[in-house]
């Protein structure tokens, strides 16, 4: 849950990137790593087995500067894809402000999509939210590749819920600007006032 | 709320604790408050911290767990270390860690660190809680709002 401080006028957030394994969440914040301002951005930490497969999480600290009077910092965090982990992916999802569904395009990933929507939704309804509660993006990357599946395919199985989508080539940045300002803009309006 | 930790954290600090920073976290990783000259504790800490923290949490249910167990978590090389309390704030779970350096005698720390924990629990603090409004913080937010906030982001 987000986290708003009246005193020094400070909203914290937190995003959380999920998905199948080798979707593209982990190419989805090194970009926005490595196309961020330093003085923006705080150290990314990547908890990776020694195959480079995200372990536990990767997470990334942004400070995206002032909105009507609010300082806005946004934590950056990725789930590990491989089903093995579904105990670290609930334990991640705790605190969650909106999520960014990462989906492989390729044919052959999407009964790998289907497992990793249907763990989120098992997720989050034990942690007491539902989707249609959680601002939600689906980002359908890998767009570049020839063996995929097509847009409406992909939203025809996996967005039921007609939420914001977008298409991406995440490891030359395309759509990963994007997909996370959407999510950022939806996060933002969905904060309650009348806290005390 | 910082105000109120401030005094506690500047009043309760024992001497043998004084050099050595804490932070206290919520649940997901965000820093509720700190004390630290060290400018690199910082958000990543506290992510790696609350992770650590849920994931021990997770595997002491393994133990047959009861309500009566206070499980803590440290990772140290006897001078220099974390130690990590949960303290339970206005029925909400928190992280309390302390971060050592140059610590001669650890037992006596953690003695006294789990005393500053159970003390912190008694502070009545106004931790903000959502009181249910229905009202929205950033009614009609404009897409140009937000391209603003990413255009001083992004350094393409």
């Amino acid at each position: 849950m987000s986290f708003i401080n009246y005193q020094t006028k400070e909203i914290n957030c937190k995003i959380v990137y999920y998905g199948p394994g080798l979707g593209g969440k982990t190419t989805n914040i090194q970009f926005i790593y490595q196309k961020t301002s330093p003085e923006f951005k705080g150290k990314m930490v990547a908890l990776n087995a020694e195959n480079e497969r995200t372990l536990f999480f990767d997470f990334l600290p942004l400070d995206l500067g002032d909105i009507r009077g609010f300082k806005t910092r946004f934590h950056l965090y990725t789930v590990p894809g491989q089903v093995f982990y579904e105990a670290s992916r609930k334990l991640i999802l705790r605190g969650v402000d909106g999520i960014i569904f990462v989906a492989d395009s390729q044919v052959e990933r999407m009964e790998a999509n289907l497992e990793s929507l249907k763990s989120l939704e098992e997720n989050l309804s034990e942690l007491g939210y539902k989707v249609e509660d959680i601002p939600i993006v689906f980002q359908w990357n890998k767009r570049d590749l020839v063996n995929i599946v097509s847009i409406e395919e992909l939203r025809r199985n996996l967005n039921k819920w007609s939420l914001p989508e977008f298409s991406s080539v995440a490891f030359k940045g395309q759509g990963v600007f994007d997909t996370l300002k959407a999510v950022t803009k939806l996060v933002l309006v969905s904060l309650k006032a009348g806290l005390n | 709320m910082q105000q109120s930790l401030k005094t506690f954290f500047d009043t309760k600090v024992t001497k043998n604790l004084k050099d050595h920073s804490f932070l206290l976290l919520r649940e997901d990783g965000h820093i509720i408050y700190k004390k630290s000259h060290d400018a690199k504790i910082s958000h990543e800490v506290g992510a790696l911290v609350t992770g650590l923290s849920q994931a021990a949490s997770a595997l002491c249910k393994f133990l047959d767990k009861d309500e009566s167990d206070l499980f803590r978590f440290s990772s140290e090389s006897g001078e220099k270390g974390f130690y990590i309390i949960p303290v339970c704030l206005n029925k909400n779970q928190y992280y309390l860690t302390v971060i050592f350096k140059f610590e001669l005698n650890p037992s006596l720390m953690k003695m006294e660190a789990r005393n500053l924990a159970r003390n912190l629990e008694q502070l009545e603090i106004n931790v903000e809680q959502r009181k249910g409004s229905s009202k929205f913080l950033f009614d009609n937010l404009k897409d140009e709002e937000v391209d603003r906030l990413f255009a001083s982001l992004e350094n393409l």
